[in-house]
């Protein structure tokens, strides 16, 4: 499996950093990973066709993220939000 | 009575415990050589004396041989002292329980815990106390060791070849390029490479570097924004064109955009189109693409 890995800058909103993540699915695939690293927002994806639904994020306030009804867990962990390291979970609606 | 019944039910549980050790098979079978006699027969080249010997002006001091000959008996001489007294090393880390994890801690603590109970059954319950306070304490003496010292044990290994290897090679050399005080100084450092000071350096300086080259990788990364809707859909129509190449075509394109044209091409084209965060940006990979493949976006 081929991966690509980004960044973003720690200072963004929860909406624009998964705005960042779903146009970034667009071009390389899938979100596989989220993390920080260097001060910065780490963004893991499998390189291969874009998702037809893309991620969704939420804070969580767990370290193991709750099930959403319709929705599969993508992957969760350590995100900078407006500056603030903060637990999220990215989350993909089910396809019907 | 409950007593007396603890102490046949300890008792059984140690005697099985022993019994499964002395069945189990030794870590090391027994040289066929005696490493002292051996030891004792190479000291003429191990004493301070070797080294006044090398300087000696007549070869007959020097049993016959020229500098370089003797140079190169002292010195495997010296490795292989080392080498022997490396095994005894590894073989008394063995002894100590590292390699047979825990075993041996708890046959003690059981049987002097059995043997407590046999002679006063007012005891047993201090003694059968202290023993899981004792085994606890065994336990995470030896988890740990079970868990470092097999790694340190291979860096050992690993750290005396690699200078072993430059010793060896060095030793073709003329005494004018490698004399016996550098081979001397490269002596100690195998002796170090052998000793768990020098492993656990090894160790470290290992995990330095790996987390250092894993610093340079995040501070490399493209950093990503968010780009208008009209820009992203254009990138998204480059980037699913792009997955549809061929190899050949791959390759073309990247020599064109001037990215690597290794085995992650197609991560590296995609690269090149998240990169792209401004319309005109964009527009030169637009181009070029179309030049290559008539393709517009």
């Amino acid at each position: 499996m081929s991966t690509a890995t980004v960044a973003t800058q720690p200072d963004l909103s929860l909406r624009k950093l998964q705005l960042i993540v779903q146009q970034q699915e667009g071009i390389f695939g899938p979100l596989t990973q989220i993390s920080t690293g260097n001060g910065k927002n780490v963004l893991e994806f499998e390189v291969r066709a874009r998702p037809k639904v893309r991620a969704v994020l939420k804070v969580s306030d767990q370290d193991q993220p709750a099930p959403r009804k319709g929705f599969d867990l993508v992957c969760h962990g350590d995100c900078f939000i407006a500056g603030k390291q903060t637990r999220v979970a990215a989350y993909r609606a089910v396809e019907k | 009575m409950k007593h007396q019944k603890a102490a046949i039910l300890l008792l059984a549980f140690s005697f099985l415990m022993l019994g499964g050790c002395l069945a189990s098979l030794t870590a090391y079978p027994d040289l066929s050589y005696d490493a002292g006699a051996e030891l004792k027969s190479i000291e003429s080249y191990l004493s301070a004396e070797a080294i006044t010997r090398y300087d000696a002006a007549e070869d007959v001091q020097r049993n016959g041989m020229d500098k370089k000959q003797w140079r190169n008996a002292v010195v495997n001489a010296r490795i292989r002292a080392m080498d022997v007294l490396f095994n005894d090393f590894q073989q008394d880390l063995y002894q100590e329980g590292v390699g047979f994890g825990i075993s041996t801690d708890w046959i003690v603590l059981a049987l002097s815990g059995a043997g407590a109970l046999i002679s006063s059954a007012s005891t047993a319950l201090s003694a059968a106390s202290s023993g899981v306070v004792g085994a606890k304490a065994a336990f995470d003496r030896n988890a740990f060791l079970d868990k470092t010292m097999p790694t340190l044990l291979a860096t050992m290994v690993a750290q005396r070849k690699d200078v072993l290897a430059t010793i060896r090679a060095s030793l073709a050399l003329d005494i004018d390029e490698y004399p016996l005080t550098l081979a001397l100084t490269d002596l100690d450092h195998y002796y170090q490479a052998g000793t768990l000071p020098g492993a656990l350096t090894a160790v470290a300086e290992n995990a330095g570097s790996v987390a250092e080259e894993a610093d340079d990788r995040l501070k490399s990364l493209l950093v990503v924004s968010a780009v208008s809707p009209g820009l992203q859909a254009r990138r998204e129509q480059a980037a699913d064109f792009v997955k549809t190449l061929n190899d050949v075509e791959l390759r073309a394109l990247a020599g064109t955009l001037k990215v690597p044209a290794d085995e992650a091409m197609l991560g590296n084209l995609l690269f090149a189109i998240s990169s792209a965060q401004s319309e005109a940006a964009f527009d030169v990979i637009a181009q070029k693409i179309r030049i290559h493949f008539g393709e517009e976006f």
